[in-house]
């Protein structure tokens, strides 16, 4: 998980603005994976996918220059991929309408599943800036903690040469420095001004 | 700070979260990370090129999705910026389309690689170009010393 870029998406976006490929990069590196997994959401071809983030990293290169918020970035990123997606979607079942066998187009999410999708992809890419901010030594150790495969307890302990029982506050206090980053307490913001009826925030409470 | 994050019993969520965040990079494949990366050579292009904004396609502004077959009319694309525009038709094996005022002009299909395929608008603004690109493409029209471009559409 490249998670080691420092700089902010602004300071990326001001640099990439002016021509430099490593922020460009950069900024690739952060954003891809909500592209990806937006496009992935419409249930593409891995070939549509590919070509929906094509277009949309295209279409970042024509607009660098007129963003004028970088912290709308992920949602302009979210909106374009959907928008792509969703033509895309169109445009296959125009050329061929009718799957002889299941009958016409299974592959429309509803726009209900779609909606908390986008928020689970908001709130992903939440928590991979929060991750890129913190400290090396306290992320390494929130790392230790997502393991795939996942570490024991022990393991983890002889890992970093301390006691076991430490183990639960050590992850308590990573997590706590993870929920103060600046990217999740943004996500917090905006979703409790963005709150009507409450339904948006079981989802941060559940984090 | 906010501290709606503060209960431990949500520290299991928190990481199942994570770990799905953290899944969502190692899945992306990593052609798509060459191909974006590798999409910043137009930006040094761009700043000479008016864009023509996409501004109707059928396959999602057009009435309700079409049935059957035998009825699916072509799919049709709308381009306008100022007094120029550009409607096109994409069929299976060709594209055309015409210019806006009618008139002749240079035309190139131009694929994200930089692969391009050239055409001439006749004196009408009518145009054709085959099928044989994948992928995004821009429509490019040389006016004189301007050149105007399409946005980036996946045809």
């Amino acid at each position: 998980m490249e998670l080691r870029e420092s700089r902010t998406p602004a300071q990326l976006l001001d640099a990439a603005s002016r021509g430099d490929q490593a922020s460009w990069n950069g900024l690739v590196e952060r954003y891809l994976p909500l592209v990806y997994s937006v496009a992935r959401r419409y249930r593409l071809s891995d070939e549509d996918a590919a070509d929906v983030s094509q277009t949309l990293w295209l279409r970042l290169v024509e607009h660098l220059g007129s963003i004028k918020e970088p912290r709308a970035l992920p949602s302009w990123i979210i909106t374009t991929t959907k928008r792509e997606a969703l033509r895309t979607l169109a445009a296959r079942q125009r050329t061929c309408p009718v799957d002889a066998v299941n009958g016409f187009d299974t592959t429309r999410p509803d726009a209900t599943d779609s909606d908390a999708e986008l928020l689970r992809a908001e709130r992903h890419l939440a928590l991979r800036d929060g991750l890129a901010e913190l400290a090396p030594d306290d992320r390494e150790l929130v790392l230790l903690f997502i393991c795939d495969p996942p570490l024991t307890y022990s393991q983890i302990a002889a890992r970093l040469g301390v006691p076991v029982g430490s183990i639960g506050p050590t992850r308590g206090r990573c997590l706590a420095k993870l929920r103060s980053t600046s990217s999740i307490q943004q996500l917090l913001r905006a979703h409790r001004d963005n709150d009507e009826g409450g339904e948006h925030r079981g989802h941060l409470v559940r984090l | 700070m906010d501290t709606s994050f503060g209960y431990d019993s949500c520290e299991e969520n928190l990481l199942q979260e994570l770990r799905a965040a953290a899944a969502e990079v190692a899945c992306v494949p990593a052609r798509c990370a060459a191909a974006a990366k590798a999409t910043f050579t137009w930006h040094a292009i761009e700043e000479e090129l008016q864009t023509v904004a996409l501004c109707f396609d059928s396959a999602v502004d057009g009435q309700a999705l079409v049935r059957s077959p035998a009825t699916v009319a072509p799919r049709t694309l709308s381009f306008e910026c100022d007094e120029f525009g550009l409607e096109v038709e994409i069929r299976p094996d060709y594209i055309t389309g015409q210019l806006l005022p009618p008139h002749s002009a240079v035309l190139r299909l131009r694929a994200a690689d930089g692969s391009s395929r050239r055409a001439r608008a006749d004196l009408s603004g009518w145009f054709v170009f085959d099928r044989t690109m994948s992928g995004p493409q821009r429509l490019e029209c040389h006016l004189g010393k301007r050149v105007l471009a399409t946005e980036w559409t996946i045809w």
